[in-house]
């Protein structure tokens, strides 16, 4: 059913170059520390920080819920769900157009134990973990966009990936 | 308070540098920074027109001033592009952007009727494009100003 | 005034005689720079009889003074009285913005003062001010027999239609300076109908908001009876306001509640505290006694220069039922943090300390943990190592407990992480993580469950994991739109960790979930650190259309070695094989999110876990579905693995333009074979709301029907009404 290997030709390959053209911008809060370490990583994995070289940059706002479930007839909480949403928006740097706005979203159980720290400590685990999924999320929608952008205008995406180089 | 008490059959004088009398049609045309004085009242202009009677005595009865027409009375200041000073009736006209200041009354339009003997006058907008006054905005085909508010003691 | 006015006149006319010229020559004199003695105007024609001194302006006339502005057809003005006539759709603005038409309009020429016939005034924010007469005085105005509303006057197709309400008052007076409509004799009358009178009616007129009473609340409460609530709203200053609300109860002693709020240069707080003195039934005791009851709360937060942030939330009730009781809030459990942050590009670092207090019946407030200082740092350095890059984390945490064990702990680690991609597009990476703990515990036998006491006194702990992650992500078409598969293995190698012996705080909670399932690590917290050799795989699809986007993951793991984990029972890490875990996520448009989280038996793919949260509709249209099932069957009867089982709906529908109704229920379904232990029967309520609503562009109301049916303490089971009236800009 026509399936094809995203990150064909690995480092030099369409994909990896344009995602490594690509710097995020600070994201406030402790999920958005979090959610940016995990893109950076994987956008790119070996380059140190000079992101005024790139040609597009990435804006994310971050929406981090945390719901009580499970309520028992004692009317205690006994399970909670934290959602952690991303809305976030490609830009190319010189034209200053937004090129891509779309959201991202996931959520994770927690179980309320008996000690209270120990659930505070569940939700931070849990923040963890969802920031490392939607970090993946974003990656995989921003590889589609630069395979289809990639496709539609072969020449000038390899110009401007050895420009963004 | 614009212009009273004039008497307008007070003695005129002119002083003009070309003088040129048309003496069959009774006029006499002065152009040139014209200046004609009549008991206290100045008015200049670039060239005016005087039809006089010729009944024994010089009487003139009427002047055509045109171009940068000044009329000046105490604290009076008028100015426009042309003014006709009727004696006989006592009425001056000016016409063409007028802009008449007394104190610190001001007032622009497009023709002003001042009735002398009456101490009446009348604005109206005309075509001409009045300057904006504080507070409102320039309109053409407009008269504005501003008119000062006599002070009161109950004025708070 | 006339009478001064006249007078005065008087003496001006008497010397025109003289010569006017002189008065007015004397007037011009004066030096009068100052621009508020001139009136200017703008008319089609104007007439100046300067005998007596009167201008007549006409056609389409504009007076204008020192902020104020007066608009007719005809205006004649009196330069000697200082009285202002204006003739024909006459429209007076004062400096705020206030405008009030009328037939005609006699003003002094201050364009302030003056009497008016069948005024209207349109006041800034809005709001009209119809009147018989009405005068101006310096400003203020005094009408008679008003009708104020806030409403739209004219529909949408431009046809007028009468005020959903208008407040009919004998007498009121509007002072732009201070910007307050009062009334005397107001009612305000609903559709037409009087309902209510507000005697000393008074209420902002100017856009941003005032000081004044709001809205009463009504409503009827089982445990309080009826409750009348009259709030009262300081505005202090721009940043800073105090709302004091009083409520009375019929059953019980009065309600006083007061909120300060305040907007600093570098930051924002807010206080807010209850306070009664009743009668209280503690749910533990069940002692009736009475006594000063009450509950604060308060959060805050604020910036320093190289971004520091310092915030804070406070949450302490005067005993167990309080909040309960006045219906303040559900919560069972009240945090208190304090939080210093600090965050760069690369570095992270943060102090926090948590404190709780207990609500709930079983347990007791001086077992419960208080973790103050809780310091996290994380330092990252890029590709300094083979192009991977380290983080650097150092952590300590402090517990301690009035009565129960106090913990200490503090470690450090160093995690290297490189990713490469392989020419076929296969993404791999490489994880290094090491790790040294120091514990110290007390205590360790007042900790009721054994699995997490640890051994007492000092403790140490090395931890090594190492981990390789494939993922292979293929694109193609499908339905229209893109979907991706990505297959993904990793293989973790973390040799034994002492687990047993070091104290466990923050590793209670566990369930194994997608969003964990490939974590290095899949106990939450530190205490406890995962050491097994195995294989986790799993398979991620997501597909986007125009108009729909699904993202789905399954996935299991296998451990090689034959240890014995140390996950207890009904955690889905058992044995070696674990569960199966999936999650999949709907969104089409913005009209539907489903999403659903399961875990299935390894063997018998029965469901131990399935949660799933659905909200189909628009913003006004709306139902919600929430289902939680949790079947663990965990032998060990860890009291922190309960099973349970519930549903929760919730609907909201609009009807015609203005009205909405609503409702929510939640249903305690837990029964016998969830959790052995309950008697619930399997179907157990746990309380619904049901009601109604009129929203409209200057009034809405509602009525609100809540019915409890557990009860907690003095706060009884029961039915509960809540009536809510705001009209919009008047007092919300």
């Amino acid at each position: 059913c026509g399936l094809k290997p995203l990150y064909a030709d690995g480092r030099s390959g369409a994909v990896s170059s344009a995602l490594s053209s690509i710097s995020v911008d600070q994201i406030d809060g402790k999920a958005g520390w979090l959610v940016r370490q995990a893109l950076e990583r994987q956008l790119n994995p070996a380059s140190n920080d000079d992101n005024d070289g790139k040609a597009f940059h990435l804006v994310v706002k971050l929406d981090d819920q945390i719901e009580g479930l499970g309520v028992r007839a004692n009317d205690s909480v006994t399970r909670e769900r934290r959602t952690l949403r991303a809305r976030y928006q490609l830009i190319d740097n010189q034209s200053g157009v937004i090129l891509l706005d779309k959201t991202a979203f996931s959520d994770a159980g927690i179980d309320i134990v008996g000690s209270e720290y120990a659930t505070v400590a569940a939700e931070n685990s849990a923040l963890e973990n969802l920031s490392q999924k939607i970090a993946d999320q974003i990656i995989a929608q921003l590889a589609n966009y630069s395979l289809n952008k990639g496709d539609a205008t072969q020449n000038n995406a390899s110009e401007q990936s050895s420009a963004g180089e | 308070q614009i212009i009273q008490n004039h008497n307008s059959n007070a003695p005129v004088n002119f002083s003009a540098e070309r003088i040129e009398l048309q003496d069959r049609s009774d006029r006499v045309v002065l152009s040139g920074g014209v200046t004609v004085t009549q008991a206290g009242l100045t008015l200049r202009a670039n060239n005016i027109t005087a039809a006089y009677s010729n009944s024994g005595n010089i009487d003139v009865n009427r002047m055509d001033a045109l171009g940068g027409v000044t009329i000046v009375k105490d604290d009076l200041r008028a100015s426009s592009n042309s003014a006709i000073y009727d004696l006989d009736s006592d009425l001056i006209t000016l016409i063409g952007n007028v802009s008449l200041t007394q104190g610190a009354n001001k007032l622009n339009g497009g023709r002003i009727v001042i009735d002398l003997k009456a101490g009446r006058s009348t604005i109206s907008g005309g075509n001409s494009q009045s300057p904006s006054v504080p507070g409102i905005q320039s309109q053409s085909g407009r008269v504005t100003g501003t008119f000062n508010v006599p002070q009161r003691d109950d004025k708070k | 005034f006339d009478g001064a006015n006249d007078a005065q006149a008087g003496i001006a006319h008497k010397n025109t005689q003289s010569n006017s010229a002189d008065l007015n020559a004397a007037q011009s004199v004066k030096p009068n720079n100052d621009k508020e003695d001139q009136i200017s105007f703008s008319a089609d024609n104007l007439d100046y009889d300067s005998e007596n001194d009167i201008i007549t302006a006409d056609g389409n006339v504009n007076l204008y003074r020192d902020g104020y502005s007066l608009f007719a057809d005809q205006i004649i003005w009196n330069r000697k009285t200082g009285e202002v006539n204006a003739i024909g759709n006459v429209r007076s603005v004062d400096n705020m913005g206030n405008s009030a038409f009328g037939d005609n309009i006699a003003l002094t020429d201050s364009l302030k003062d003056g009497a008016i016939e069948n005024l209207l005034v349109i006041l800034e924010n809005g709001g009209r001010l119809a009147a018989q007469k009405g005068s101006r005085v310096n400003g203020r105005l005094f009408l008679d027999s008003a009708a104020y509303t806030a409403c739209a006057v004219v529909d949408s197709h431009g046809c007028d239609k009468n005020p959903t309400w208008q407040i009919n008052a004998r007498k009121v007076v509007f002072d732009p300076d201070k910007k307050r409509v009062r009334y005397e004799g107001a009612v305000v009358k609903l559709f037409g109908l009087p309902l209510l009178p507000l005697p000393g009616l008074s209420h902002p007129a100017g856009i941003d908001a005032g000081s004044g009473f709001l809205v009463p609340d009504i409503g009827y409460d089982r445990n309080n009876g009826a409750e009348l609530t009259i709030p009262y709203y300081f505005r202090i200053s721009d940043q800073r306001d105090l709302e004091v609300a009083a409520s009375l109860y019929t059953e019980t002693a009065p309600l006083i509640r007061a909120k300060f709020r305040s907007l600093e240069k570098n930051g924002a707080f807010q206080i807010q505290a209850y306070g009664t003195f009743g009668d209280r039934l503690s749910p533990i005791s069940a002692v009736e006694d009475s006594g000063a009851r009450g509950y604060i709360e308060g959060s805050g937060s604020f910036y320093y220069p190289d971004d520091w942030k310092i915030s804070g939330s406070l949450r302490l009730s005067s005993d167990r039922t309080f909040l309960r009781r006045y219906d303040i809030s559900r919560d069972d459990l009240l945090r208190s943090n304090i939080n210093i942050e600090n965050i760069k590009q690369n570095r992270y670092f943060s102090i926090n300390g948590w404190a709780f207090q207990t609500l709930r019946s079983n347990d007791s407030q001086s077992e419960v943990p208080i973790a103050l200082p809780e310091i996290d740092y994380r330092q990252i350095f890029n590709s300094p190592i083979m192009g991977g890059t380290v983080e650097l984390q150092a952590n300590s945490l402090l517990i301690a407990r009035p009565e129960g064990q106090d913990t200490q702990r503090a470690f450090a680690s160093a995690k290297w992480q490189k990713s490469i991609v392989t020419n076929m597009g296969q993404l791999i990476d490489f994880t290094l993580l090491g790790r040294t703990d120091i514990y110290h515990s007390s205590d360790n036998l007042l900790t009721d469950v054994v699995l997490y006491r640890g051994a007492s006194g000092w403790q140490s702990r090395g931890i090594f994991s190492s981990a390789v992650d494939i993922k292979w992500p293929f694109i193609g078409k499908a339905f229209g739109g893109v979907q991706n598969i990505t297959p993904r293995v990793q293989i973790v190698a973390t040799p034994f960790d002492a687990n047993l012996s070091i104290p466990n705080e923050d590793s209670r909670s566990l369930e194994l979930e997608t969003s964990n399932l490939f974590a290095l690590n899949r106990f939450a917290g530190y205490d406890r650190f995962e050491d097994s050799y195995r294989i986790t795989y799993g398979v991620d699809w997501s597909l986007e259309t125009k108009n729909v986007q699904v993202n789905a993951n399954l996935g299991q793991s296998y451990r090689l070695s034959n240890r014995s984990s140390i996950f207890p029972d009904g955690t889905g890490l058992a044995n070696k094989v674990s569960d199966f875990v999936g999650r999949y996520d709907v969104r089409f448009k913005d009209f539907l999110t489903l999403s659903q989280r399961f875990r299935l038996d390894k063997d018998s793919f029965a469901v131990r876990r399935n949660e799933v949260d659905a909200t189909i509709g628009s913003k006004e249209t709306y139902f919600q579905m929430g289902y939680l099932r949790l079947n663990r069957n965990n032998s060990l009867q860890l009291e922190d693995i309960a099973d349970r089982e519930e549903i929760r709906l919730g609907a909201r529908v609009k009807i015609g333009k203005f009205w909405s109704i609503f409702g929510s229920t939640n249903i305690d379904l837990t029964g016998q074979e969830e959790d052995p232990l309950t008697s619930a029967d399997g179907y157990e309520p746990i309380r619904h709301r049901l009601g109604f609503s009129y929203d409209d562009d200057c009034l809405s109301f509602g009525l609100t029907w809540r019915r409890d049916y557990q009860p907690s303490g003095d706060a009884r089971a029961g039915n509960s009404f809540l009536f809510r009236l705001a009209f919009r800009n008047l007092g919300v």
